[in-house]
């Protein structure tokens, strides 16, 4: 009976996230990173074709363009293209005759998603004798007494280690690419996970649906004016018992993995605009990271200013305000402006409260799942002493985008920064 | 007929009252009143009486469903164990949706929540008869304009001169109705299509948290400090909509007027720009807007010491939101130097005066220095409804006062709470003795989604 239940928890579990609607289904109904999948709509008055559009993680059909007198509603089936790993939200906008704008959300699995956890779920390619390790769950455990494990459809012959809370298996040299991994107990029963474990060719483009991008917005080490130093410090902390792989290193020091349970702590860099670094998505929320910048040459005075690590889901999609920026001569004040995917140009809008002003900037990229954000800056003007006024980001395509201003003291050299909110209009 | 109006009754309670079994003692939707289209959270927790308690929540959605299983057993210790788990949900479809919570082989709780139809959004969800509001997003709009076909009504209510103030945006002042929820509905009078937002407007005014959003300012202190230091905190709040909001706090002084205002509390003006004024505690400030118009307001925050304004413009301080919240918090690199001082400060979203457990781990020799700390709370209790709680449960102690994490280095500072479904934010501010320059070491791990 037990077996019975566990094997409908985990058929429940492998097909769960997905669209929440009632009148909507997602086939498959948790689809996969980057695989087309279908959205079957019910009965609608529509004779026209739909329209599809993905923006960030909203996606539309649009069919109200598609006047049709409503004769004889029918069953709409929608193709998907392959999308990112992630939650979108999903809008269908009927014609006239069925008002409702209808809404449901669609989870995108990230390759290797799995039911229980398993660890670490990129490994380098050409290394045998990695370790997998399968976290022990209570549903696990009553399955899993004496288990065996198939990797890429070969069974292995070593045991498993039990180590605390984790089944360990000792993995053989595998070829790039998904690989799917399956427990077979002593009865015979299987659990099957697809895509469990990434192996990962070093010389293959990253694929992001395996990797998130964690955006360090300045990371350098430069003279400044007045004498400054200025000096990016940052750390990264790996909690987790395990090596995780990173797919590029932004810094020589950081090589390409940190090992389990540790920490790097990182100085200056080459990247005054900001630098990307990859990280398993399975492992990326363990991660904590930290950033200042500093001015080594009045060390002393303090330990510089925070600027914040932004993950993909920190990024924000729409209209960025910065409020309350100082414009007084004192101070230097730019505007940095990070963006993801298909950014391109975009204004900046100053609002002094008097009066608005539009500086135009250009973050051109055009491509879908850039691995590098693009990026803008923007030097405010001075206005009269102790002026302050709103900036509004606006990019003209809605990419996942990011700002901050810092305003430096031209005499002192100290910086604070404005951080963009979401949301607010000129 | 009165059996059958009885076995409503009986229906109807069955369906919204929860109903709890062993161990489960709490489910917290939050929001508590969830919109099409919008994410929310389901908070559990109980006393778990033996054996492993509750872990590993998988959800499952089906058709009318939200099914959380959890790892669980009575077989082990009989140790009572508090637990509780914290869950992302949706956005999901307009519906009622049964929450069924299962553990060691059996169901453990079930409650009913309700996902209003959204087709567009009705913001504030709370006022008076007269109150200015904003329908966005109608897309009927596109279809006819308000002059030639469209209606609005309000619990059946007709309103006058609706205004368009934008695309897809329609400007109404609520018509006169009895205190209680309504329906609003946008009608195209030419088709007879019809748009209905369900229960989007609570006629009476807001009766408690649910009608609201709200944001943290973890610092709102005004005062001397150590070295003659004089600090202060600047936030700065803006409205970008067109509505005159209540917030709680009121807070509104116009600082573009000629002549400066007095801080006299008054609802926020549309396009408003106000500085926040309650600088009395260090405990930060809860901020409430009406819900729907969250995504109009902006926030600005920095600690500055006024003595020495000329040379700096402060240190910002994040404004915290539900998702910036987690059960474990993590602060890297945090120096332990002699010459500056270092205050963690830690915050409960929920008001709980909890205990929570600080780990300090130096970098240089991995060493670890674990303490207890018991976050205290101030609960207010109201005459009438909504009662807005208008602190966090706070706790802070000076780093450098601890002599077995002193000296020289960096460490780590791990703040955990014993149950999953905790909401903490803590932060650590290191202040430099002599020029009073701060640095903030603030949680930069993954947030809640």
């Amino acid at each position: 009976m037990n077996r019975v239940l566990f094997a409908l928890l985990v058929l429940a579990l492998l097909f769960s996230v997905s669209a929440g609607a009632h009148d909507f289904i997602v086939a498959p109904g948790s689809p996969l990173a980057g695989q087309p999948f279908q959205l079957h709509i019910g009965s609608v008055c529509t004779s026209g074709t739909p329209f599809f559009t993905q923006n960030g993680f909203r996606l539309r059909v649009d069919l109200a363009g598609t006047e049709a007198p409503c004769t004889q509603p029918r069953p709409l089936v929608i193709d998907v293209p392959g999308l990112p790993a992630g939650g979108y939200e999903l809008e269908v906008d009927l014609p006239k005759d069925n008002p409702r704008l209808r809404r449901a959300y669609v989870r995108v699995r990230g390759r290797g998603e799995l039911p229980f956890p398993i660890h670490p779920s990129v490994i380098p390619s050409n290394a045998g004798g990695q370790r997998m390790r399968i976290r022990d769950t209570l549903p696990l455990a009553e399955f899993c007494r004496g288990c065996r494990v198939r990797i890429a459809g070969v069974e292995l012959d070593t045991p498993y280690d039990q180590v605390e809370d984790a089944y360990v298996f000792t993995l053989p040299e595998l070829p790039p690419g998904f690989v799917d991994v399956t427990l077979i107990n002593n009865s015979g029963s299987e659990i099957h996970f697809d895509d469990a474990l990434y192996i990962l060719d070093r010389g293959a483009p990253p694929d992001l649906t395996v990797f998130e991008r964690v955006l360090f917005p300045v990371l350098f080490s430069a003279p400044g004016a007045n004498g400054s130093l200025w000096r990016s410090e940052s750390v990264i902390v790996q909690p987790r018992e395990f090596t995780v792989e990173f797919y590029e290193a932004i810094d020589p020091a950081l090589g390409t993995a940190i090992g389990a349970e540790s920490r790097r702590a990182l100085a200056g860099g080459n990247h005054r605009n900001g630098a990307v670094l990859l990280v398993p998505r399975r492992e990326a929320d363990a991660l904590a990271f930290g950033l200042r910048v500093r001015d080594v040459s009045r060390v002393g005075e303090g330990y510089g200013t925070e600027v914040p690590v932004l993950r993909e889901r920190d990024m924000i999609t729409g209209p960025l305000t910065l409020l309350d920026v100082p414009l007084d001569p004192q101070y230097r004040v730019k505007v940095r402006i990070y963006a993801y995917d298909d950014a391109s140009a975009g204004t900046l809008i100053v609002d002094d409260g008097t009066k608005a002003s539009e500086i135009a900037f250009t973050a051109a990229r055009d491509c879908v799942a850039c691995a590098d954000a693009a990026y803008a800056e923007v030097d405010l003007p001075t206005a009269a002493a102790g002026a302050r006024a709103n900036v509004y980001v606006r990019l003209q395509n809605a990419a996942p985008s990011w700002a901050f201003a810092t305003v430096t003291n031209n005499v002192t050299q100290q910086v604070t920064i404005v951080s963009a909110d979401a949301g607010g209009r000129p | 007929m009165k059996s059958m109006r009885y076995a409503v009754i009986v229906s109807f309670l069955l369906c919204s009252v929860p109903l709890f079994g062993v161990g489960l003692d709490r489910i917290v939707v939050d929001p508590a009143l969830p919109r099409e289209g919008e994410p929310f959270e389901i908070l559990l927790s109980g006393i778990w009486p033996s054996g492993p308690k509750p872990m590993d929540p998988h959800v499952t959605l089906q058709q009318g469903r939200i099914e959380i299983s959890l790892a669980a057993s009575y077989d082990g210790f009989a140790v009572v164990s508090p637990w509780g788990e914290r869950l992302h949900v949706g956005p999901l479809a307009a519906g009622s949706y049964e929450i069924i919570v299962r553990g060691a082989g059996e169901e453990l709780g079930r409650q009913t929540v309700v996902v209003e139809a959204r087709p567009f959004r009705v913001a504030p969800a709370a006022g008076l008869a007269g109150t200015e509001m904003l329908l966005q997003d109608v897309h009927m709009l596109r279809d006819c304009s308000l002059d030639e076909c469209l209606e609005v009504r309000f619990g059946g209510v007709p309103v006058e001169f609706p205004r368009e103030s934008g695309p897809g945006e329609i400007l109404v002042s609520a018509p006169n109705h009895d205190p209680g929820l309504v329906d609003v509905t946008v009608r195209n009078k030419i088709t007879g299509a019809v748009a209905t937002a369900t229960n989007a407007f609570r006629y009476g005014g807001p009766i408690s948290g649910a009608d609201f959003d709200r944001v943290l300012f973890p610092m709102t202190f005004r005062g001397a400090g150590a070295h003659g230091s004089d600090w202060t905190t600047r936030i700065f709040v803006r409205n970008d909509s067109p509505l005159l909001v209540d917030t709680e706090p009121q807070i509104w002084v116009d600082l573009h007027a000629p002549s400066p205002q007095p801080p006299i509390r008054q609802p926020f003006p549309p396009g408003g720009r106000a500085q926040f004024h309650e600088l009395t505690s260090e405990t930060g400030r809860f901020f409430y807007v009406p819900r729907g118009l969250e995504s109009f307001f902006s926030y600005s925050s920095h600690v500055l010491d006024l003595s020495r304004a000329s040379t700096n413009l402060g240190s910002e301080i994040p404004v915290v939101r539900a998702g910036d919240t987690a059960q474990q918090i993590r602060l890297v690199d945090v120096p332990l130097d002699p010459r500056f001082r270092g205050k963690l400060r830690i915050y409960d979203w929920d008001t709980n005066p909890r205990e929570v457990a600080v780990t300090v781990i130096r970098a240089a020799d991995d060493e670890r220095f674990s303490f207890g700390m018991r976050l205290s709370a101030v609960v207010v209790s109201c005459p009438r409804a909504p009662c807005l709680q208008p602190w966090p449960a706070f706790a802070s102690i000076d780093l450098s006062s601890i002599p077995e994490i002193a000296g020289d280095g960096r460490a780590d500072v791990i703040i955990t709470a014993n149950t999953n479904d905790a909401r903490l934010w803590a932060f650590v501010s290191v202040t430099n003795n002599e020029t009073q320059q701060v640095t903030l070491y603030t949680p930069q791990q993954a947030r809640a989604r």
